[in-house]
């Protein structure tokens, strides 16, 4: 019984497995957002931050941050890295940045400023629209 | 007088070929055992962003497409809030008894399309952070 294609048909599998193996190792942000209310803590405080995002645009304490998508994001990194919030405790609520979204918003924009937040330190707080 | 060369006989030299096959079975084998065969077969045009950083694979993994259909561990699920049901009911199996429950163990992974509106995502995340989990938002590096 010829028994030579037997390692032909093995490696064939094998080839298969090594090439379907995906051994991309994804990219992300972790954020575990506060209990609701670390957040009204943090609206209580004068000179909060705090970011809204309205129809793909970004405000910064009501400020808006002109520009395309790359200024927008750099000039955003740039407030963010003044509050040095890194330099804070990990439970201290001035750490909670409020984030909240109205009208149009893509998720792209909303992961860029999430991401923007957690990379200078700070913890996402989600504010819901009323 | 003609030296006679004697002539050496030449011997056959024979590989012993049976051990490749056994060789790549074993290979076979372990790549099967070491692969992972996820849920993850659904088309999204993940965000990207220069802050982001490398992540581990977790178990669970909430995916919304691009038109807004959101999978709960590869499952079609109608809404959010059975998002938050699946997140809560899946970390109290994977958490049971566990004394010291750290972000990792609560990690959910997000993978969302880019262009998804956030009347969409955002209920999900909120159902994620209520259901106790700790969102792993997953998107590509920008260079």
């Amino acid at each position: 019984m010829p028994l030579a294609s037997f390692s032909d048909l093995a490696f064939l599998l094998l080839i298969y497995f090594i090439v379907a193996t995906t051994l991309v190792q994804p990219f992300g942000i972790t954020v575990d957002f506060p209990a609701g209310k670390k957040a009204t803590q943090q609206d209580e405080q004068e000179d909060a931050p705090r970011i809204n995002l309205k129809d793909n645009q970004v405000f910064y304490k009501d400020d808006l941050i002109a520009g395309d998508r790359a200024t927008v994001i750099d000039k955003l990194n740039a407030k963010l890295a003044g509050l040095n919030l890194a330099a804070m405790e990990a439970t201290d609520p001035k750490r909670v940045v409020p984030l909240e979204a109205a009208g149009k918003v893509d998720y792209d924009l909303y992961l860029q400023v999430m991401a923007s937040i957690s990379a200078a330190g700070g913890q996402v707080g989600i504010i819901q629209e009323q | 007088m003609r030296q006679q060369r004697k002539k050496k006989r030449r011997v056959p030299i024979t590989v012993p070929l049976a051990s490749m096959g056994d060789i790549a079975f074993l290979l076979i084998i372990f790549f099967m055992v070491c692969s992972n065969f996820t849920k993850d077969n659904v088309p999204i045009d993940l965000p990207s962003s220069h802050d982001l950083e490398k992540l581990a694979e977790p178990p669970i993994s909430v995916m919304i497409d691009a038109e807004g259909q959101i999978y709960f561990q590869g499952a079609k699920v109608p809404d959010a809030q059975a998002v938050e049901w699946g997140v809560a009911a899946l970390l109290e199996k994977r958490n049971a008894g566990k004394t010291d429950v750290t972000p990792r163990d609560r990690a959910i992974k997000l993978k969302c399309d880019k262009a998804v509106d956030k009347s969409i995502f955002e209920p999900v995340i909120e159902a994620i952070a209520n259901g106790g989990g700790v969102v792993e938002a997953e998107g590509l590096e920008l260079q």
